[in-house]
Formats: C-alpha cells, sequence, structure tokens
C-alpha cells in the first residue's frame, strides 16, 4: 500500500497498467480525428485517408491476396508426416484459432500464430516453415480470413508476471528510438500520424495487426506483420531484429493489446 | 572525385602517419575496439543498420593493403557505435516520457 502510494507520486508514467495505456491510445486517435469509429482502424491508413481508401476499395473488388487464402486452406487440409492434421493441434473451431494470438505462455514467452503453427508441425514430424516462406504467410493469411469478424482478445492475466513483462517489453521497445535515424515507432506511427513521408501518409498504430497478413501491390506479394516491422525498423537504418524474435513477438503482443475489441479483417491489401 | 572522398583520404593520410610504425597492429587495435562496441551495443539491442558491414569493409581495404581507407572505416563504425550506445543510454529513461497517456 506504502509503496503503491510513493510509485503513484512519482512520474514512472511506464507503471500505467494495460489497459490504461490502451484506453489513453485509443484516446489519442480519437482527440485527433474525432469524425472516425473506432472500428474504423481496423483498416489501417484508409480509416483516415479517403483517397486511398476509395482505390484500396477498388483493388478489394478482385482481392489480390485470394490466392494467398486458397493455398492456405490447401495447406490446411495436408496430413502431416504422422498422419494428424494441424486442425488436431491448434483446434478444429477453425474461426477461434486466430484470435487466441498473441498469447503469452510461461517459460515460452509470447506465442504467435506463426509460432504455434511452426510447434505443431515439428511436434507431428514436419519441416519447421521459414517465417518468411509462402506456406507460412498463405497459411495465417487462410486463418486470418476464417476468423475475420472476431475481435483481438489479448490478456495479459495479473497472476502471470512474466506477460506483463513482455508486454513491458514490447511498448518499451514501441517507444525507443533508434536507429540512425533517431526514431521511435511511436514518433511516426502516434506523434505524426496523418502525416506524409514522400508519397506514404502514416497510418494509425491502433488497428495495425488486425489485417495481416497484407498483399503489398508495391512488392508484389503477401507479407507478414513481422516482415513489416523488419521493414520499418531498417528503415530508420536500426539493425533490424529476426522475424518472430522475442522484440517482434512482444511488439506484436503490446500492439495486438492496444488494438483490443477491434475486429480481425485479414488478410489485407496495401500499397 | 567528390570532397568527401578527397577528405577521406586527407584524413587517412593523416591517421597512417600518426601511426606509422606499428601500422598493421594498429589496425588490429582500432578495430577490436570498434568491434567490441558494436557487440555492446548489439546486446543492448541498438545496433545500426551497417556498423558490421563498414567493419567488413575496413578488414577487406586492410587486406588488399590501403590502410588509410581501412583506418577511415573502422573510426567510422566506432563513431556509430559509440553514438548507438549513447543512444541506448539516453532511451533507458526517454522512452517513457513518449508514452500515451
Ligand atoms: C519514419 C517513420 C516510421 C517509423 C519510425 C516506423 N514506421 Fe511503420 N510505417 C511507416 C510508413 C510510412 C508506413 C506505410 C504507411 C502506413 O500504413 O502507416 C508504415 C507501416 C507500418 C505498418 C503497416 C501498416 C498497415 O496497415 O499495413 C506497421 C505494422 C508498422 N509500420 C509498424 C511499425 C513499428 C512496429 C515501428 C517501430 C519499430 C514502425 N512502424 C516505425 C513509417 C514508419
Amino acid at each position: 500500500m506504502a509503496l503503491t502510494l510513493l510509485l503513484g507520486s512519482l512520474p514512472l508514467p511506464s507503471q500505467a497498467g494495460p489497459e490504461e495505456d490502451r484506453l489513453a491510445f485509443v484516446g489519442h486517435y480519437q482527440s485527433l480525428f474525432p469524425e472516425v469509429p473506432i472500428a474504423e482502424y481496423a483498416n489501417g491508413i484508409y480509416a483516415l485517408d479517403e483517397d486511398a481508401r476509395a482505390q484500396w476499395l477498388a483493388i478489394e473488388d478482385f482481392p489480390p491476396y485470394e490466392f494467398s487464402i486458397e493455398r492456405g486452406s490447401e495447406l490446411w487440409d495436408t496430413s502431416l508426416p504422422d498422419g494428424s492434421q494441424l486442425t488436431d493441434c491448434l483446434g478444429t473451431e477453425i474461426n477461434k484459432i486466430r484470435p487466441q494470438y498473441p498469447r503469452y505462455v510461461p517459460n515460452q514467452g509470447v506465442v504467435t500464430l506463426e509460432l504455434a503453427i511452426n510447434a505443431c508441425r515439428s511436434a507431428a514430424g514436419a519441416k519447421r516453415w521459414d517465417y518468411s516462406s509462402g506456406d507460412m504467410i498463405d497459411l495465417t493469411a487462410y486463418l486470418a480470413f476464417e476468423a475475420r469478424g472476431q475481435e483481438l482478445n489479448v490478456r495479459v492475466p495479473a497472476d502471470q508476471p512474466g506477460a506483463l513483462a513482455a508486454y513491458e517489453a514490447g511498448k518499451r521497445f514501441y517507444y525507443s528510438k533508434r536507429g540512425q535515424l533517431n526514431f521511435a515507432c511511436a514518433d511516426c506511427h502516434v506523434t505524426s500520424v496523418g502525416q506524409y513521408v514522400r508519397a506514404d501518409r502514416l497510418g494509425p498504430s491502433l488497428g495495425h495487426p488486425t489485417h495481416f497478413p497484407v498483399y503489398r501491390s508495391k512488392l508484389g506479394g503477401m507479407i507478414s506483420l513481422h516482415q513489416r516491422f523488419f521493414g520499418c525498423v531498417r528503415d530508420v537504418r536500426a539493425k533490424p531484429f529476426e522475424l518472430q524474435s522475442e522484440e517482434f513477438r512482444n511488439v506484436e503482443f503490446f500492439l495486438s493489446y492496444m488494438s483490443n475489441g477491434l475486429e480481425i479483417n485479414g488478410p489485407g491489401a496495401r500499397k | 572525385m567528390d570532397r568527401a572522398r578527397v577528405s577521406k583520404h586527407v584524413i587517412g593520410a593523416l591517421l597512417v602517419s600518426l601511426f606509422a610504425g606499428g601500422c598493421a597492429s594498429e589496425f588490429d587495435r582500432r578495430f577490436d575496439e570498434a568491434e567490441r562496441l558494436r557487440q555492446d551495443v548489439a546486446a543492448r539491442g541498438y545496433e545500426w543498420i551497417n556498423t558490421a558491414d563498414i567493419l567488413e569493409q575496413a578488414q577487406a581495404s586492410e587486406a588488399s593493403g590501403d590502410l588509410a581507407a581501412a583506418l577511415v572505416l573502422v573510426e567510422q563504425a566506432r563513431f556509430q557505435a559509440t553514438a548507438a550506445l549513447l543512444q541506448a543510454d539516453r532511451e533507458a529513461e526517454a522512452w517513457k516520457r513518449r508514452v500515451v497517456r
């Protein structure tokens, strides 16, 4: 009690709990763009930019990620070396799989959907997929598609101190400046949201994790959330972390928590 | 030839003349120092994108006999790693002020 009072009187903003953080995070965007309904943030930059949104909606008429979903569905039905299928390991209610991740597991840290898929493959005697492989991305595209309309519901259980530590690590990563350009994720996606960086308009981080993987027309292919993190870290001229590294899993955990309550709407299409 | 390259060579020549005598070992000593700083900053998750590349180039230059260029590159890498360490030190607290409240 005395400790709580003491901490409460000190300037330790990082000590706010996840739910307080989330409300403040949502509130920040709400006060900048009062006309944008919260649910719209699942659409990323298209929540804020009408011209880009019109182009995007036209693209969505013939979704460029459809092929990926189809391949993912085939992979889902493929038997593993021990005769089992992924559904035996990941769950039979297919629309409920994606929404269970990312989640904190004691002694394993943040387990993402990709990590869970590889753990299942490995347990069934199959080779682990590379995290940038088409197979991994297609399967996650399929599971995202099946989960459309479900809400993100990341938990930081109070009885698991490791979960709060992972959340705090992700939060710290997100707000820390790094690289030769000395930028934090928040500098672009919180402070400068809506502004232009060359031809790109900076999108809000609220909703970042809902729509991945995404098809990027610029690259002519699908990318995962961690590949996007990788690109943004590289762009500030810091040495990027590996896909599914602890750093990136923690940021995913933090950002997904910030987006709790938003609908999963992946896979997506982006410039 | 652009100015940057000219001044690079001037600095290189100065460094070479300063350390004339024990050149090869001077390179090794400075290289090791820069590499150690790079590893320190990597362990803290703050390495910049091309510090390791610059050190590799430095080794290649030294191997090809261009000690002047090699020393300039090592100095660049050392500067990067030092600046990144300062960044890591500063961010140990500074990030908290950016948290949305
Ligand atoms: C220098 C500015 C800048 C910084 C710093 C930055 N980004 Fe980005 N980021 C962009 C731009 C520009 C885009 C493309 C437009 C958009 O959707 O925001 C983007 C896109 C993204 C996307 C994809 C959004 C979508 O809807 O498809 C994610 C996720 C993302 N960034 C995460 C991060 C994370 C995590 C960090 C910190 C490691 C970070 N960014 C740092 C500029 C930045």
